[in-house]
């Protein structure tokens, strides 16, 4: 009788797998069709913002950032998929309403659904950071097998941050509004651009708030300095999110049964 | 059996906020969150208890907002109860939101592996199923097409088809079954059907009374979040609808069951319902709550009034087990309406007769407003009455009837000659001469022709008894009237045959034959020489008798002195049309002839028109029932045989019926007057029978 509850359990594994899947070959597919550019659509973006940076701060306020296009490329692709995985997040719960009224469908994968699109837009975004760390003379090294291992924390970070935002938009229908207000300063208030070492001494502290901005330094460390990452920033990032990520899920699951009432 | 779904006590609270409350983060954070508090809550759901059985449907009804979609979604997983449990067993489909997860953007191929894989399948098993999705939508031809190119319709039927294609051990449906084409709509709920004989629980919410009561097995109806009936679809679609009347917002008071007279419980809103304005304190059925078909019933109903009333209506209804009602009125129908005054009362209804067919019924009493737009107080199956019936089939009516055939009569299937064959005494020293005839001889040596009840049947168990029988023949062969076209051949072997002395004697006895029109000639010309035994009794007697006989036997519904009013009128015509057509047979010739047979005059006038005299035997009924022997020694000389009793033959006590009523008897006396002085000077015998 042991192996029945266990076979079920697999079935359920199996399945969340594949809804999952499913959901983001949805999402994909609809991005395809809509546009005719397609997958580029979501690579244009960065391009043009980067192209504008390289503009303003090798032209016009010189930053003397050596390798810029790489550095600021690395920065936008990063900050973006975390973005709009954030962005997209806060609308699911209120434009899915036929899923969430589906008997025993698993809410919760709905923000999954979206971070993990916005992890392939990112990955296939990769090779064309590649072309540019190539052309600005970065070798490749060891120390890029850490990748996966930071993609995992920026993603467990933003689906952490995004349930309170998914359920927060059903009962404040601007949550999405006030999120890109909100989202706009904090692009500015991370070193996406710029190096962190250029922000005064005294503000460092706050910056250090921000799990993303060690995040991104270690990422940059391995993708252009070829160096290791700081390892303890990335452990006191990780422990943030393991601490957030708890928090976040019990605050939709909470939120969660009244979904439906709030619809 | 394990149940599909268990839900005990289940409660749902929603939250009432107030109407300014904020709806974004700027106005929550200037108001200082203050009011984002519930103002109040109420429950949506409350106290909900019932169980589905795998294979078995539920049906919720109610009104809108009356809680029907939330205790479905409750039971599908979606959102949390404050109170209470819901157990399920199995799988859960549900077609909720048919097409959760499609997009107008993608193909019907995409959809159906998004919408399948929403729905609890995994991929693997939606590909296996693909094929059986897209044909059962019937749409194999645009399957690869977007979804936008397709019609409401045809998204309709392809979400249908996804959600029915998930094998679900628990199917939760809402109203949507109303997509689709009719031939669809069909097409699902023949599929919905299928799931319930494969042990699938079903849970439908409907609006729609009549469905839930087709297609459920159980109903549960819902009113502000509460349960207000639950159980036999009938019963809860009966109380649902009546209390749908617009006006019927009454609520019937809560109080404890009580007990009728009969030892049934009454219990509110299960088998007692209304406001309990006017109490029905008991009904009585009488004379008896069994009954037989076609018997009267009184329903005599005892009402208390607390308050008095300008006009109430009452009502009883007659119903079948399953609900089925037989018989509906109530006082409003005699055209007024019943004042009440404060304190007790009675009510009778009469019914004259009960024409049911066999079977349980209920016998449910009602007292209205004086508009019927709700009940003051209603008794629903509480009150039995067994109605008992001759005729055992399923018909809800059994009124008084009889058939009545007027085409050809088909051959009658007599039983062939009994294969009563009794051994021949082979010491008799005639022995070769008699078994040599027994075998060659072919024709009747006489015929006992009639009149019915006159005796013919003693008379033939006399000769039963003096003869020595060889083989038994049949009974009432109707050869010569009835079964004339079967032939000679046939006829011959029907006959008795014995043995008398030496001789050897074929006969038979059919009394209907002296009355029919064509039989004389027949015989005649088959066998001129057959001798012929009548019996004859006073008529008047002998319509009573033969009235008697056809109650008996179901023919006749009428009384005797209607039934010989009529018998001009029945028999109008019939004679001609036998003489007319040889295969003609009158039902009414042969049943309702009571008088025109007593007319024996012109019966013996036919016969003697073919047959000498000599060849008759007339003998009177009153004299063989008086001195039987003396009777039957004139019976044997006209046969020519001597003959001794082998066993003694038990007169049969004429059936004495009711005694004819005076007036009527002296009546048919006149009537049979001169016709039987007639008789009596065509005879030069006494007919007279005065």
């Amino acid at each position: 009788m042991r192996s029945v509850p266990r076979l079920i359990d697999r079935r359920k594994i199996a399945h969340f797998f594949d809804l999952l899947r499913v959901l983001v070959d949805r999402d994909m597919k609809l991005l395809y069709k809509r546009s005719t550019l397609g997958i580029a659509w979501t690579l244009i973006n960065p391009l043009l913002q980067l192209a504008v940076f390289s503009f303003v701060f090798r032209s016009v306020i010189p930053m003397n950032i050596p390798k810029f296009s790489s550095f600021a490329f690395s920065g936008l692709l990063i900050w973006s998929w975390s973005q709009t995985a954030l962005f997209q997040a806060t609308g699911l719960i209120t434009n899915n309403k036929a899923l969430i009224r589906q008997p025993n469908f698993p809410t919760a994968i709905l923000p999954v659904v979206t971070t993990m699109t916005g992890l392939i837009h990112f990955m296939l975004a990769l090779p064309v950071l590649i072309l540019f760390l190539a052309i600005d003379g970065v070798q490749p090294s060891l120390v890029l097998l850490v990748l996966p291992l930071l993609m995992v924390i920026q993603f467990l970070l933003t689906i952490s941050l995004a349930y309170p935002l998914a359920a927060l938009n059903v009962t404040f229908r601007d949550t999405q509004y006030t999120l890109g207000v909100v989202l706009q300063m904090v692009f500015y208030l991370t070193p996406i651009f710029y190096d962190i070492n250029s922000v005064p001494k005294q503000f460092q502290p706050f910056y250090q708030l921000n799990p993303m901005v060690p995040l991104l330094g270690a990422y940059r460390a391995i993708l252009l300095k070829g160096t290791q990452p700081d390892w303890l920033a990335l452990l006191i990032v990780s422990l943030v999110v393991a601490a957030l990520l708890p928090i976040g899920l019990g605050i939709f699951r909470r939120q969660s049964t009244t979904f439906v009432e709030e619809l | 059996m394990r149940q599909a779904i268990v839900v005990k006590g289940l409660g749902k609270r929603f939250n009432r906020y107030s109407a300014d409350r904020p709806y974004t983060i700027m106005q929550a954070a200037l108001a200082g969150f203050r009011q984002m508090k519930p103002q109040a809550s109420f429950w949506a759901l409350r106290d909900i208890n019932f169980t589905v059985s795998p294979g078995e449907m539920l049906g919720i009804l109610g009104k809108n907002g009356a809680g029907k979609s939330t205790l479905l979604q409750l039971v599908g997983g979606i959102g949390h109860a404050e109170e209470g449990t819901i157990e399920i067993n199995g799988r859960i489909g549900g077609l909720l939101d048919l097409g959760a997860g499609f997009h107008s953007d993608l193909t019907g191929r995409e959809n159906v592996f998004v919408g399948a894989v929403v729905a609890g399948l995994t991929r693997r098993e939606t590909a296996r199923r693909f094929d059986d999705i897209v044909a059962f939508a019937e749409l194999q031809k645009f399957i690869d097409s977007p979804m936008r190119t397709y019609s409401t319709g045809m998204q309709m039927r392809l979400a249908f088809s996804v959600a029915v294609h998930t094998d679900p051990d628990v199917l939760l449906v809402d109203e949507h079954l109303s997509v689709g084409d009719v031939a669809f709509q069909t097409k699902c709920l023949n599929r919905i059907t299928e799931f319930k004989n494969q042990g699938c629980a079903i849970v439908l919410i409907s609006h729609n009374a009549t469905q839930i009561q087709k297609m459920c097995d159980r109903a549960l109806w819902l009113k502000s979040g509460e349960i207000v009936a639950y159980g036999e679809p009938e019963v809860v679609v009966g109380q649902y609808l009546s209390e749908m009347r617009p006006a019927t917002e009454k609520t019937t008071p809560m109080r404890p069951p009580e007990v009728t007279s009969t030892g049934s419980q009454l219990r509110i809103n299960d088998n007692r319902f209304g406001s309990l304005e006017v109490e029905i304190t008991d009904v009585k059925v009488l004379p008896d709550d069994e009954i037989n078909s076609g018997d009267s019933i009184t329903v005599e109903i005892h009402y208390s009034v607390p308050k008095p009333i300008s006009a109430a209506i009452f009502g009883v209804t007659i119903s079948r087990e399953d609900g089925q009602s037989c018989f509906e009125t109530n006082t409003n129908q005699m055209g007024r309406l019943l004042p009440l005054v404060e304190g007790k009362g009675t009510i009778r209804l009469h019914v004259d007769r009960l024409d049911l067919g066999n079977g349980q019924y209920y016998v449910n009493a009602g007292v209205y407003e004086k508009s019927l737009a709700y009940a003051y107080d209603y008794h629903w199956h509480i009150y039995p009455l067994y109605v008992r019936s001759t005729v055992n089939l399923k018909t809800i009516l059994c009124p008084p009837y009889r058939w009545e055939f007027d085409g050809k009569m088909q051959v009658a299937d007599l039983p062939e000659a009994a294969e009563k064959v009794h051994a021949l005494n082979k010491n008799n020293p005639a022995y070769a001469q008699i078994s040599t005839q027994l075998k060659n001889k072919q024709e009747p040596d006489f015929l006992i022709i009639g009149a019915q009840k006159c005796g013919t049947e003693p008379l033939s168990g006399y000769l039963a008894n003096h003869l020595q029988i060889i083989k038994d023949g049949s009974r009432n062969i109707h050869f010569f009237d009835l079964n004339f076209e079967r032939g000679v051949d046939w006829y011959s072997k029907q006959l008795t045959r014995s043995v008398a002395d030496e001789k050897v004697l074929l006969w038979e006895m059919t009394p209907y034959y002296i009355y029919h029109p064509l039989v004389a000639e027949r015989v005649y010309k088959c066998f001129p020489d057959v001798k012929l035994i009548v019996m004859l009794r006073n008529p008047v007697k002998r319509a009573w008798l033969n009235y008697h006989l056809e109650v008996a036997i179901g023919c006749e519904k009428l009384d005797f002195e209607k039934a010989i009013a009529s018998e001009g009128d029945r028999l109008k015509g019939e004679i001609e049309k036998i003489k007319a057509d040889k295969n003609y047979y009158s039902f009414n010739h042969q049943h309702y002839s009571y008088l025109s047979r007593g007319i024996y005059v012109e019966q013996i006038r036919n016969w003697l028109d073919y047959f000498p005299r000599e060849q008759l035997l007339i003998l009177k009924s009153e004299d063989f029932e008086a001195n039987a022997d003396k009777v039957f020694s004139e019976v044997l000389d006209f046969l020519g045989i001597s003959a001794i009793a082998t066993k003694e033959y038990e007169m049969n006590t004429i059936e004495e019926y009711s005694k004819i009523p005076a007036a009527i008897e002296q009546q048919l006396t006149d009537y049979f007057k001169p016709y039987n002085q007639e008789l009596s000077d065509l005879l030069k015998q006494d007919f007279t029978w005065s």
